[in-house]
């Protein structure tokens, strides 16, 4: 590489390395919580927890956020210990959500029922138990909703806030 | 409540002589047999123009009759010009009044628009009734006085009623869009399965609104409902945001704030309406007591003079100095307040971008099953193929290991899932960015006043001693005006809000209204009505021997109240296989069963006639024309029904062979040349 003079600025004259410059790309892990899969079983976990192990989108959205982050979670478990005012509803919201139920359903995971509820298969729990028995997917949301378990749509939007129809 | 058909008479005048054709009908089942070009057509058309119905089947003034009656006619020697021409029509009713019309086709002293009439209650008292004029083919024909569709609803017993129109109008639902439920004519009225309802008369959806009405279901009087219970609704809700808006300016003018949220559920609810206050130190003090402290404020400093300036400078320094922190304190939380307002709105934004993302995707969902009840079976074929029908690449077996996919239906409902929930986030969403610019106002305002002391307090200590304390008389004047302007601005608030809640109330019940209508649709008579119908038609159909689809799978659809197949509608232009002589098949059935099911049904109203024009077309088999035949004589037990066919005299014998008929055989090439 040619070494040159840098402007002097400053009126010392600016000293340019000549150690050759080298450019690489360094992959970085994704995060857990980006990965498909871990998505897929955040989604049959809040089902797993569900009354009859099944919910609406509704629910599945505010029941997968808490599982997203465990901050997310303390914030469930803090509204859902103090029922809020049901004209201010709780509720949280996973952008890709749809897209993590289409390929559950196509893996037949998790199946749709006629009025658009979401209820977990059994290849979806089996999947679940052997997730469950590895320990992989222990965290703060987990524990939470076991401990919420089963969870009613009546009583979830009761503790959340429904909005009056 | 019908009519029918006595006799008609077409009359023409030539510069040389004069000649007319008179055909006298029976009730029940009328055969007008005569050869090809003999003036069938003519003699047929000439009953719908004799009725002023011709606006059935076009928007045109012109005359539907043919040349004989309009330009030239060729009678036994010689072409002569037509001077004068004319169709008198002889009905009968229910009631036995006979009714006499004649309208001219061509003439020098009358226009085609007139109608002249006679009634009486017997064909030989006619002759010397007293004449009356209507007019028809013009505006109010059909409502006024003197319109002839009028009286010939008057004279049948029909009590037409009002539809939705284009631009949520309501239109008079006329007798033309019924005609075409009891005529089949000859040039155009077999080229396609469902009847062809003129669109020239701004009803939306003509044909449904005609079969209804004719079958006598209560949809028609629901739809009424329910139109004028969403405009109802509509003025409510603009009422309900009009309100709001004038409301919000009071609460914005005062810096007051509500208690908690409203909207139409908490307004029309138990929980009543929100209390109106100021927001202080996250406390809420309601803005009567506000009022009234301030009020006893002002007049108990009114009983003192104001005191000097210096008098008060350790006074008004501490007073700067506290209002200053405050007023640095207020400004925090203003902020704060404003920026709790543009988060939520930004929220409301990206949920609104998501709904519109949502909707877009729902949108090409719906063309896919669209295209896919069409027939097109390309993503069928991709997916067996195992081909990704997005990126056009080979699905891996093994992250597809069942074949199953969601199909278009089960994408649909999920996506609705999804809106539901985005909409109530919404809603959420926009409730709280409301909230925080409600107190983010409030709070404003309260900056403002605190701003205007600071200004005083600095006046009063710059300025000399021995005058009156500035800040202390402004205080004493704005506290007196506030109190006064808050009082009538908080009655003014409070009505706001009794509107508000009236016009909740209101809305509720207007809901659940429409919730009842919606639920009445799917029970109740109208299904009994339906289910006839729909019998009548399959067993026609049967009978008349269908052969190109299972009869079984040729119904009459519930909504549309047209022949469906595999849930699509046979309309004018779509056969869904079937072949040209069984689409004559399924139109013969549908008017059969109509006119039958009418006739059967208590509430129906029937018109009382069915006429088809020469109903053998595609060189329809002997045996299914016998089978039309035969329920033709059905269906004129309870309905005048009126053919015209150029079968040969001994082929009608064989197909009327047993059933009751009126022939009516036309002598001559022509129906004038006799005479």
């Amino acid at each position: 590489m040619a070494s040159h003079e840098g402007l002097p600025l400053d009126g010392e004259p600016r000293v340019v390395s000549e150690a050759p410059v080298k450019v690489r790309r360094v992959p970085l892990p994704l995060a857990g919580n980006a990965r498909f899969q871990w998505r897929i079983v955040t989604v049959l976990e809040a089902l797993s927890v569900c009354r009859g192990r099944s919910a609406t989108v509704e629910q599945l959205h505010t029941l997968v956020w808490a599982l997203t982050d465990d901050e997310n979670a303390l914030v469930l478990k803090q509204v859902w210990e103090d029922p809020r005012d049901p004209r201010r509803p709780f509720r949280g919201y996973v952008p890709r959500l749809l897209e993590t139920l289409r390929v559950a359903h196509v893996e037949v995971l998790v199946e749709q029922l006629a009025n658009g509820r979401q209820r977990l298969t059994e290849k979806g729990a089996a999947l679940l138990e052997a997730v469950e028995r590895d320990g992989i997917v222990i965290g703060v949301g987990e524990r939470l909703l076991s401990g919420l378990a089963p969870i009613s749509s009546t009583e979830m939007w009761r503790r959340l806030g429904e909005r009056a129809q | 409540m019908s009519f029918r058909f006595e006799e008609v008479m077409l009359h023409v005048r030539t510069a040389t002589r004069e000649t007319h054709y008179r055909a006298v009908f029976a009730p029940g089942l009328n055969i007008i047999e005569a050869p090809n070009s003999w003036g069938k057509s003519t003699l047929v058309q000439s009953l719908v123009y004799g009725l002023g119905l011709e606006g059935a089947f076009s928007a045109s003034h012109l005359s539907p009759l043919g040349e004989a009656m309009s330009s030239v006619i060729d009678l036994s020697d010689q072409r002569e010009a037509v001077v004068e021409s004319s169709v008198t029509l002889t009905l009968l009713n229910d009631h036995g009044t006979h009714l006499r019309s004649r309208r001219y086709a061509r003439s020098l002293a009358y226009e085609s628009s007139l109608v002249q009439t006679w009634a009486a209650d017997s064909l030989d008292a006619l002759s010397g009734a007293e004449e009356r004029d209507f007019y028809v083919r013009e505006p109010g024909a059909a409502s006024h006085e003197l319109g002839f569709h009028r009286l010939l609803e008057d004279f049948i017993g029909l009590e037409l009623p009002t539809v939705p129109g284009f631009n949520g109008d309501e239109v008079k639902l006329y007798l033309e869009v019924l005609l075409p439920l009891f005529y089949v004519e000859q040039k155009y009225g077999w080229a396609g399965l469902a009847p062809r309802v003129p669109t020239h008369y701004r009803i939306r959806s003509p044909y449904r609104r005609a079969a209804e009405y004719v079958l006598g279901l209560r949809n028609l009087e629901r739809l009424k409902e329910t139109d004028r219970l969403r405009a109802k609704l509509a003025g409510l809700q603009e009422e309900w945001a009009t309100t709001g808006r004038d409301l919000n300016a009071v609460l914005v003018r005062q810096g007051w704030s509500l208690a908690h949220p409203l909207d139409e559920a908490v307004a029309s609810g138990e929980r009543g309406l929100p209390e109106i206050g100021i927001l202080r130190e996250s406390q809420f003090i309601d803005a009567a007591d506000e009022i009234g402290r301030m009020r006893s404020e002002a007049q108990a400093m009114l009983g003192a003079p104001p005191p000097t300036a210096g008098v008060r400078t350790a006074i008004a320094q501490h007073e700067l100095r506290e209002t200053e922190v405050e007023a640095g304190r207020l400004a925090g939380r203003l902020r704060l307040h404003r920026e709790a307002a543009a988060r939520a709105a930004a929220d409301v934004d990206v949920l609104r971008s998501r709904q519109r993302d949502l909707e877009s995707d729902r949108a090409r969902l719906v063309d896919v099953r669209k295209l896919e009840r069409l027939g097109s079976e390309i993503g069928a074929a991709s997916l067996e193929d195992a081909h990704c029908p997005t990126c056009a690449q080979d699905l891996d077996a093994q992250q597809v290991a069942t074949g199953l996919v969601l199909d278009v239906s089960a994408n649909l409902t999920l996506l609705a899932a999804e809106k539901a929930t985005l909409d109530r986030m919404t809603s959420s969403a926009q409730r709280d960015v409301a909230m925080a610019e409600g107190a983010a106002d409030s709070l404003a305002a309260q900056l403002g006043e605190l701003r205007a002391r600071i200004r005083s307090l600095k006046d009063e200590l710059s300025g000399p001693s021995g005058a009156p304390s500035v800040a202390e008389i402004e205080r004493r004047i704005v506290l007196g005006e506030r109190a006064r302007v808050g009082e009538i601005e908080l009655a003014q608030a409070h009505e706001h809000l009794e509107r508000m809640q009236r016009a909740a109330v209101s809305m509720a019940r207007v809901r659940d209204r429409l919730q009842l209508l919606r639920s009445e649709a799917e029970s109740g008579a109208d299904a009994q009505t339906v289910d006839r119908l729909r019998s009548r038609f399959v067993a026609a159909l049967r009978r008349f021997g269908l052969r190109s689809l299972p009869v079984g799978e040729i119904t009459i659809g519930s909504e549309s109240l047209l022949p469906e197949h595999d849930g699509f509608e046979l309309t004018f232009d779509i056969r869904h296989g079937l072949s040209a002589s069984d689409a004559i098949r399924t139109k013969w059935a549908y008017y059969v069963a109509l006119t039958r099911t009418v006739n059967e049904i208590d509430g129906a109203k029937p018109l009382g006639v069915l006429i088809m024009d020469e109903p053998r077309q595609q060189e329809a088999e002997m045996t299914s024309v016998r089978a039309l035949y035969q329920e033709l004589a059905a269906a004129a037990a309870g309905s005048q029904v009126i053919v015209a066919s150029s079968a040969p005299a001994h082929e009608l014998d064989d197909l009327l062979s047993g059933l009751p008929a009126h022939r009516l055989p036309g002598g001559g090439t022509h129906m004038f040349s006799a005479d």
